[in-house]
């Protein structure tokens, strides 16, 4: 009974996700980006996969039954997966149904059908073809469990390679000149031979990782003088000098999508203080972000906007304590809610500024729905920051400034308190914490880098609208730091990197972005809760203590030799 | 006569209707180590919570050191030197061992947020010394090698340590224990006794506890104090509440005589 619900769950599932992805339009998109060139197509993997993944599951999943039993379910299942895109296609002729299912056109039949006619026949191959792939399926559960995840790397490093072909193709270019990624890629897609190596390459590295691991990481431990990679100097200076190289190694289209990146990447780390520090559910940060902007809009624009054409380089501490002004009087009213609340009054705030920057009142000054113009680029002596890899390492330095003041914050007192807090607020409260004020405080340091991120936006766009600053920026941010790993900066980091920079690299699928979006949340949700890469508690317990150099712990007296041990 | 710590003067607290504690007196003196018993719903956590802050009197005063103290919030009343626990443990039970007791120690602690960022030297110098309390406290309790320990992953008597280490932490004068022994067998209410009376003598500091297990209340108490329906019913020495009637009344039913 149990199997047979399994069973149809699965297949249930399978077909409506593949009736899902066919009539909404992605399989036909997603149809036009090759992966293994005129071989695979991203929309046949997202075509196939269904049947495949239900064979896989129903024959893994244990069974008291007969061997041949199993193998039937397994079939029967990627038929069913099948059926329900296969009667739609069938009908789709018959009836008019463009008006549900705009994306229902004949070019999704033709795809389906592999284009065989007559139409009845193609069909059915579509259908006969969900139990073709559930018997792969069943094939793909007897290998064993490390040459299956050999495969699925493999298939994993094809997919991921051709889908930022233009990532690899213009670094290649770069450091070769001539066209060196037509040896890989034909037309944004992996060539039949490169793909080959790809999977032989990915499959036996899977295969041999731990081995490698091992043999590799004795020798360079040998290599380098003891203790010298735990104290993370060499790693943070290592890592340094790859991001001070990257736009030279990237190139300017690259860049402008690395500094987008660098962009969200501060907004999240800022934003971090109040939602992963101090656990307050900020859904209004584009406020501050707003603030920052229209502040180096209007004093150092040239254009009919501009008040004082000041240099860019006095306003920005100005964005950045207006916005900390903002953020201070913000968290006033709202700082004694408590969750879904606080999400939602806040919310509120970010609408309310969007509002405002739109409203004819303020249009004399901040010119309204036509925004400002003629931002000049930051400049310092003469030297002016025109373009994006030049930008991008102001970025960089505000990054690392936010990182800094966030460490040192997250491992003192202050950060403590903002832990105590998002535990437990009245126990914290009677614990002598004056919650109110360092809930206030949390929301004031965190609006910092938000008016940070918006005066560089505002100098590195050059004109600013209103429409630049909707809740959606504040939604994007809040997702970096939810799927990255609430308070980890290298969460923050790959999440910034996957939210901003994929999709930036992948903009014909932009359509879909939101999508991606929410499938992400809701399977981290479920399968990491935590976040991509969370943070252990226990490490930020020391702070500054006495092994940071000071000699703090002698002056108060040690009663046992436990203790001294630090 | 030792000098009067804290003082109940007719503390009063209802809720809407319901009068939970109705013209309360006590007082505890400095060093004292008094108990407050009494039958379930008497009143007793409500009169710890009036203590510390989390409610605000009806009526009656609460004076510490002399000072009325009654309706202040209740981290500045934590920071005046009144430490407490609770009878369900609440720790911070995501955070590690260490850093529990680290925030019992707010009421010791000066530096701010710009001392955190620039790294003053005074603000190296207090984290070092929170570092060094803590670990003082959590040896003085027997937890220094759960230091790195989640909260919540520790044993339930663990807990109750931990919980009480927290609040020793910040040096409190007085500490307020919400049936500290609740859970626990026969050895470890005793060897909580003698942790008790170690502690006083190690210390002085005050203690105010409720307590359900009667042999805990009449080793360690110097006083007692009986709440009933949120009035109290008697105070005395233990022997002269063990003997007297009313109390026995209270607790065994009206038909129980001597």
């Amino acid at each position: 009974m149990d199997r047979n619900k399994f069973f149809l769950k699965v297949a249930g599932i399978a077909a409506l996700a593949l009736v899902y992805v066919m009539f909404t339009g992605m399989v036909e998109t997603f149809g036009g980006r090759d992966i293994i060139a005129n071989v695979l197509n991203l929309g046949q993997i997202l075509m196939y996969l269904p049947p495949f993944i239900v064979g896989y599951l129903v024959m893994r999943a244990e069974a008291p039954s007969s061997t041949l039993v199993r193998y039937l379910t397994s079939i029967g299942a990627g038929l069913i997966a099948n059926t329900p895109a296969a009667i739609v296609a069938l009908f789709m002729e018959r009836v008019q149904m463009r008006d549900t299912f705009a994306n229902a056109s004949p070019n999704l039949v033709e795809f389906m059908t592999l284009g065989i006619q007559p139409l009845g026949v193609g069909i059915l191959v579509f259908w006969l073809m969900g139990g073709l792939l559930a018997t792969f399926g069943i094939a793909f559960s007897f290998l064993p469990q490390g040459a299956r995840r050999a495969v699925i790397t493999a298939f994993a490093s094809i997919v991921g390679l051709a889908l930022m072909s233009n990532l690899f193709g213009q670094i290649l270019r770069r450091f070769f000149g001539g066209r060196p990624d037509r040896l890989l890629f034909s037309a944004d897609a992996l060539r039949i031979s490169t793909s080959l190596i790809v999977f032989v390459f990915a499959a036996v590295l899977t295969q041999y990782q731990p081995l490698l691991r091992k043999q590799f990481g004795r020798h360079l431990t040998s290599l380098l003088p003891s203790g010298i990679l735990e104290s993370g100097h060499v790693t943070n200076g290592l890592g340094l000098i790859v991001l001070l190289a990257l736009p030279w190694v990237l190139g300017v289209f690259l860049s402008e999508v690395l500094a987008n990146v660098g962009l969200f990447m501060l907004m999240a780390l800022g934003l971090n203080i109040a939602v992963g520090l101090a656990g307050l559910f900020d859904l209004g940060y584009v406020t501050n972000f707003a603030v920052g902007a229209y502040l180096v809009g209007v004093l150092t624009s040239t254009g009919p906007q501009g008040i004082g054409q000041f240099n860019f380089w006095l306003i920005v501490p100005i964005s950045i304590v207006a916005a900390m002004f903002t953020g201070f009087m913000l968290a006033l009213p709202v700082v004694r809610m408590r969750g879904d609340y606080l999400a939602i009054a806040t919310l509120g705030f970010g609408e309310i500024i969007r509002l405002l920057a739109l409203s004819d009142w303020f249009a004399p000054l901040i010119g309204g729905a036509q925004g400002v113009l003629f931002i000049p680029k930051p400049a310092i002596l003469g030297f002016s920051f025109q373009t994006p890899q030049q930008i991008y390492y102001i970025i960089l330095a505000a990054c690392v400034v936010v990182l800094f003041v966030s460490r040192r914050l997250d491992i003192s007192r202050t950060g403590r308190q903002w832990r105590a807090i998002r535990e437990d607020e009245p126990v914290a409260n009677a614990m002598g914490i004056d919650v109110t004020w360092v809930k206030t405080l949390a929301f004031t340091l965190s609006a910092a880098s938000g008016g940070l991120s918006g005066a560089i936006f505002a100098s590195k766009l050059g004109t600013i609208f209103p429409h630049s600053f909707q809740l959606l920026i504040s939604v994007n941010v809040l997702c970096i730091i939810i799927i990255g790993g609430m308070a980890s900066i290298p969460g923050i980091a790959i999440g910034s990197l996957l939210l901003v920079g994929v999709p930036e690299l992948l903009r014909e699928f932009s359509e879909y972005r939101y999508l991606f979006y929410g499938l992400l949340l809701i399977l981290m949700t479920i399968y990491r809760p935590n976040g991509m890469i969370p943070v252990k508690a226990q490490q930020h317990s020391r702070g500054f203590g006495p092994e940071e150099g000071s000699d703090a712990g002698k002056t108060v007296p040690l009663p046992a030799p436990a203790t001294t041990v630090t | 006569m030792a000098e009067s710590l804290l003082t109940l003067a007719s503390l009063s607290k209802s809720f809407g209707g319901l009068h939970a504690v109705k013209g309360v007196e006590l007082e505890v003196e400095k060093g004292s180590i008094i108990s407050i018993i009494g039958p379930n719903g008497a009143g007793k956590t409500t009169v710890f919570n009036c203590i510390s802050g989390i409610y605000e009197p009806t009526d009656g005063a609460i004076l510490w050191k002399n000072r009325s103290i009654g309706g202040m919030a209740p981290d500045r009343i934590a920071h005046l030197g009144i430490a407490r626990t609770y009878q369900n443990i609440r720790l911070f039970s995501h955070l590690s061992v260490l850093e529990n007791v680290m925030l019992g120690q707010e009421r010791l602690l000066r530096t701010t947020w710009l001392g955190a960022i620039f790294g003053t030297p005074r603000s190296r110098q207090e984290s070092g010394e929170v570092l060094v309390r803590a670990r003082d406290t959590l040896e003085y309790v027997g937890l220094l090698e759960l230091e790195d320990r989640l909260a919540n992953e520790l044993s339930y008597g663990d807990q109750r340590r931990l919980e009480i280490a927290r609040a020793i932490a910040g040096k409190p004068e007085l500490l307020l224990l919400d049936e500290p022994t609740a859970g626990m067998n026969d050895s470890e209410s005793r060897s909580a006794i003698g942790f008790f009376q170690q502690l006083r003598d190690d210390t002085g500091i005050t203690l105010l506890l409720i307590e359900h297990d009667m042999r805990v209340v009449m080793d360690l108490s110097d006083r007692i104090a009986v709440l009933n329906y949120g009035e109290k019913l008697a105070e005395g020495l233990p022997e002269e509440i063990q003997t007297n009637p009313q109390v026995i009344e209270a607790y065994l039913g009206t038909s129980a005589e001597i």
